[in-house]
């Protein structure tokens, strides 16, 4: 009964969106405002003995139906391209441009513009196992009716809004420039679909559309925090392999010597020429590098929930990538979401943009996959000089990791972000080197630090 | 790029012209005049006031109370189905604070939290302008008035006019633009009238075929007699109409006639209710008959006296009468008023042709009435009026209570052959049976007994008891009362009063005197509950609560709002001049606070670059404090403020003199 329910509320929310949606873009603000003068009057004027308003209902309704009628016509003929940045970021708004081309033979006017992204809303399956946060259906007629939990989804999926841009007017064969502007509300890859070239009719209540498939695609980079300035703690380390990297970053390699093999030697390391000539096997010996290298370790297990701490470490995450970006050292970032990754930026390698590329569309993952981060950290002690940990809870099996850093004399600086009031929520033996942050207040936590 | 079709501001004037049409309409033209004054002074004003989110919250909070008064006006009204239609009148009143504080802010914009608690919660950044939306609402408000509906058209259109003719697209041509408009008034016009007569020709439609779903009050088409109920019959003692007649004679009131007898029920085969003509309420000519008449519902059968014709009631009560001349009013109040000007016997009105209808005896009655009628020697002349009287008068006697009957008997035949005692509606059933039998047409009246005389206020008092029934004859081409019922049924009936009538009387007298001041004194409602909500409001507003931080006034901590604006500018002021201070001696170490930087950050760096020198843990404590007193609503107290400045000054007593030895020992480290 209940998915019975929740398929007819699914499909009322869909519909009364696509019709929101619908008015949204068809009707001017002041179209808007006859349709509620409208509907009101129809309400309260039944009784035409005791007031005028069905008089302003028949007014309201007339104007609305010859807006309507009066803008249905072919529309004109254009060519539009579209000339977006290589990068947005929350909060910031994005102005992009868009050239416009009547190909029509007419002059065209009152005219506006309106990009439509990819439809936010959920499906069907998200809809009914999704768990919205506690604080998003506080009471018992919320979790019933899930308008709450259809909003948040809707929401969590809107990367960015766009509006609607009145364009001027457009002579036969003009072509014109115009920006517009994109405010991205979350990280992620904002898809264009559409352009809508909207034209209203002549008293300036209703719009005409004629839709353009025009695809495109912008990354929405995560939020970033100012940090304070942090002492990472560590050293170089000796990073046998990373000859590239150490020309760029830390000593010169420089070829010294062949020497016997000993166990635990790289056999590509092997001089194949020297074994044939010695018959034992030989290994090329190189001077040491030495260079530093920082894991960024992001803790993305909290399955469904937790989803604004998970945020707020990525934005987290993020500002590390961003202000420790230096010539000196390497961070690599490393994360699990299916499978686990490791990435690294410094000088000579991936640039910290296309670190925050990934961050941008990095997923939550299940809390089994755990391990898997272990095993990550576990390859890389050796090369590691420090580490930053971002975590989003606060467990056994991250005490452990803690734990294996400290056993093999790594230092780390944890961060652990928490939803509410820090001090009611009970944590324990929780590390001296992790620091609490709260969501919607990091950057105050951050500077307290 | 400029949106043209952007409702920013509405065009100048307009809400100043919406206004004042709505109080024209509403008879409230001066405080209209004052509220558009109050808008369009504006513009040669130049002070604004600073308000914050939390200012505006408070002027939503004031908005809400107004809104709750409204809802208490229009509860407590006298006209009960008209509630929404008053609340929507009234809005623009109800809006009109945050209006004004929208119109004399600095922002220019209303925070949405103004109108919806949710979003006071989320901090919502969602800011709103509120002219085109009072615009709507003052024209709503406009629309619920009755009044001529010709003058509102041409009101409407110009508004319409004047509001889209300021968001005119500059690439339409003025001819087209204005073809289009004229081509919507034109169709507005004759759609409008074409609604009317749609509309009321399903009111008619409705009235005839629904009729039978009216409740409370007396059915038109049916009256189910109480005729072999058993017990004692027992009727409210609640007053429910005022009779004002010249003489003091007693007068029967009728509401419903029926002709048609069936299973002790009477119908009325006359279904069809013509609206009727009647003049509009006139003070200064004097009616024959006034009857103040309290109904539950907002219909109500008129009880009148017999070729009652001329009524009178308020211009805004729908009169329909059938051809019986039972009178139905709609859309009353809960106590209305009607006139009767002429009462003739023989009008044309009372000239109601008799059908074969009038002249069936039902077919189980038929044995005894002819029996009955054969004994007195009925025949169709006016001699048998008085027969049948004399014959109940003889033989009958009155009874309010009836004992159990044989299943198999009907009470009528029992009440003929054996009992010979009951109330009202036997006596009244058997008269017209009795009549009918004689050949003369009869019919069966339901209504009320004006016996009741008020000498204080010189009125006849009607109460729910007094119903009656009676008979109607036709008789020289006329219909005649024939009330064959003793006369000491009103004796009985009085003996059931209760104790606690004189109280209740006394309510409704006064209630009824009320409605006559409010009459004849020519206040409206609205001027009434205006001067009340201004003083309940005074009330409210002079009645602080929650501390500091009330709903409607007082300061909260770093909240500047209308009245604690100054005080606590002055507080936040006298705050950061300490902080200052101590900002200024970190300067003298060489830590100046950055732009932006926390003051714990900059606490830091000074108490690396001193070295401990200073007492750097009171430091942190002052921060706090600080902290407390800047951002913690209720924190700023007088006694903190205290704490806070004893704290600098020995803070600072106690650098000073650090500070010096600390520029000496640079002095001579300078080389």
């Amino acid at each position: 009964l209940r998915k019975l329910l929740d398929n007819y509320l699914w499909r009322s929310y869909r519909q009364i969106s696509a019709i929101s949606f619908w008015l949204r873009r068809r009707f001017t603000p002041a179209g808007k405002l006859v349709l509620i003068v409208l509907f009101t009057s129809a309400l309260i004027g039944i009784d035409i003995r005791e007031a005028q308003s069905y008089q302003l209902f028949t007014i309201t309704l007339i104007f609305s139906v010859i807006a309507i009628i009066s803008s249905i016509k072919k529309q004109g003929n254009f060519l539009v391209t579209r000339r977006l940045p290589k990068y947005g970021c929350v909060g910031e708004a994005v102005s992009y441009q868009l050239t416009i081309r009547n190909n029509s033979t007419k002059k065209i006017g009152r005219l506006a513009v309106f990009d439509i992204l990819a439809d936010p809303r959920p499906s069907r399956e998200i809809f009914f196992v999704a768990q919205e946060p506690k604080s998003v259906s506080s009471n018992l007629f919320d979790r019933f009716f899930r308008f709450p939990r259809w909003k948040w989804l809707t929401e969590t999926n809107t990367i960015a809004n766009t509006s609607i841009t009145d364009i001027p007017e457009l002579l036969p064969n003009e072509q014109l420039n115009i920006s517009l502007t994109l405010f991205p509300v979350r990280r992620g890859i904002v898809q264009f679909k559409t352009l809508e070239i909207l034209q209203h009719d002549k008293i300036g209540l209703y719009r005409a559309t004629k839709k353009i498939p025009c695809y495109d695609s912008l990354v929405i980079l995560p939020k970033r925090y100012q940090l304070p300035l942090l002492q990472l703690p560590g050293k170089r380390q000796h990073n046998p392999g990373g000859v590239s990297n150490a020309s760029l970053v830390g000593d010169a390699q420089e070829f010294v010597s062949l020497r016997e093999y000993r166990p635990g030697d790289n056999i590509r390391r092997i001089h194949w020429n020297s074994w044939a000539k010695t018959n034992t096997p030989v290994v090329k010996q190189y001077q040491e590098e030495y260079f530093s290298r920082y894991g960024l370790i992001l803790d993305t297990f909290c399955g469904n929930e937790k989803t604004e701490e998970f945020e707020e470490a990525v934005s987290l995450a993020a500002s590390f990538v961003y202000s420790l970006y230096s010539l000196e050292s390497f961070i690599d970032l490393m994360f699990v979401t299916n499978k686990a990754y490791q990435l690294s930026t410094g000088r000579g390698v991936t640039q910290r943009e296309h670190l925050l590329e990934v961050l941008a569309s990095v997923t939550k993952s299940d809390n089994k996959n755990f391990i898997k981060l272990s095993a990550k950290i576990t390859e890389n002690l050796t090369t590691l000089s420090g580490a930053i940990f971002i975590f989003i809870k606060w467990d056994e099996k991250r005490q452990q990791l803690l734990q294996l850093l400290r056993c093999n004399n790594i230092p780390f600086q944890g961060f652990l972000i928490q939803s509410d009031d820090p001090l009611t929520n009970n944590i324990q033996d929780l590390d001296n080197n992790i620091a609490i942050l709260q969501v919607g207040k990091i950057e105050s936590g951050l500077a307290e630090l | 790029m400029k949106n043209s079709l952007q409702l920013a501001e509405p065009p100048k004037f307009l809400i100043s012209i919406t206004l004042l049409f709505w109080g024209y309409q509403s008879e409230l033209l001066i405080w209209a005049i004052l509220m558009a004054f109050i808008l369009e002074i504006k513009l040669w004003i130049t002070w604004r006031l600073h308000l914050d989110d939390y200012g505006f919250y408070k002027v939503g909070n004031f908005c809400t109370l107004l809104f709750i008064v409204s809802i208490l006006i229009v509860v407590f009204g006298s006209k009960p189905q008209l509630m929404i239609h008053q609340l929507v009148n009234l809005s623009p009143i109800v809006f009109y604070p945050l209006l004004l504080s929208e119109y004399y802010s600095n922002s220019g914009t209303i925070p949405l939290g103004a109108f919806i608690y949710r979003y006071r919660k989320n901090d919502s950044q969602t800011r709103i302008k509120l002219g085109y939306f009072f615009f709507a609402i003052s024209l709503l408000a406009t629309s619920v008035i009755n009044s001529h509906p010709d003058r509102f058209f041409v009101m409407v259109i110009f508004i319409f006019f004047w509001a889209l003719w300021h968001i005119k697209s500059s690439s339409v041509s003025i001819v087209k633009w204005l073809g289009i408009f004229t081509l919507v008034i034109s169709i507005s016009y004759f759609g409008q009238q074409s609604l009317v007569r749609t509309a009321l020709s399903f009111e008619h439609w409705a009235t005839e075929y629904f009729s039978d779903f009216f409740s409370g009050e007396r059915d038109p088409f049916r009256s189910k007699t109480a005729m072999g109920r058993i017990g004692e019959l027992k009727l409210s003692n609640k007053i429910v109409m005022r009779v004002k007649i010249k003489n003091t004679k007693p007068l029967l009131l009728q509401e419903a006639i029926y002709n048609s007898f069936y299973n002790n029920v009477w119908f009325s085969s006359e279904r069809k209710f013509d609206i009727m003509q009647h003049k509009f309420y006139d003070k200064n000519k004097i009616p024959q008959i006034t009857i103040y008449r309290t109904t539950r519902n907002n219909h109500s059968l008129l009880a009148l006296p017999l070729g009652s014709f001329d009524l009178s009631v308020e211009d805004y009560i729908t009169l329909s009468r059938n051809e019986f001349g039972t009178t139905r009013a709609i859309d009353t109040n809960s106590i209305f008023e009607y006139d009767v000007y002429t009462i003739m016997s023989d009008s044309k009105e009372n000239k109601s042709v008799p059908t074969p209808s009038d002249l069936i005896i039902p077919k189980p009655y038929r044995k005894i009435v002819s029996e009955i009628s054969s004994e007195l020697n009925l025949k169709a002349n006016v001699n048998t009026v008085q027969k049948v009287s004399n014959y109940f008068r003889k033989k009958y006697t009155y009874s309010l209570y009836q004992e159990k009957l044989n299943y198999n008997n009907l009470p009528l035949e029992i009440f003929f052959r054996s009992k010979h005692r009951g109330h009202c509606e036997f006596f009244a059933s058997a008269t017209v049976l009795l009549l009918r039998s004689a050949g003369i047409p009869a019919r069966y009246v339901v209504g009320y007994s004006a016996t009741e005389y008020d000498v204080d206020d010189e009125l006849f008092i009607v109460r729910a008891r007094d119903s009656h029934a009676w008979a109607q004859a036709y008789i020289n081409k006329k219909w005649i009362n024939v009330d064959n019922t003793p006369s000491i049924w009103y004796q009985a009936e009085t003996a059931n009063a209760s104790f606690f009538e004189p109280l209740t009387d006394w309510f409704s007298k006064l209630n009824y005197k009320y409605n006559l001041w409010q009459r004849d004194n020519g206040l409206n409602n609205y001027t009434v509950y205006i001067i009340i909500l201004v003083v309940v409001l005074l009330l409210i507003l002079s009645f602080k609560y929650k501390g500091n931080r009330g709903w409607f006034i007082g300061y909260s901590s770093n909240k500047i709002n209308i009245n604690g604006r100054k005080k606590n500018t002055l507080k936040s002021t006298y705050i950061n001049v300490l902080l200052q201070q101590i900002l200024q001696l970190g300067q003298q170490f060489g830590v100046s606070k950055q732009d932006h930087e926390p003051l714990l950050h900059w606490q830091k760096r000074l108490e690396q670059r001193t070295k401990n020198n200073i007492n750097s843990s009171e430091l942190r404590d002052i921060l706090f404090l600080y902290y407390q007193l800047r951002f913690a609503t209720d924190a700023a107290t007088e006694n903190n403020i205290r704490e806070f400045k004893q704290k600098v000054s020995l803070w600072l007593n106690d650098c000073y003199p650090k500070l010096q030895k600390d520029l000496d020992e640079n002095v001579e480290d300078d080389p």
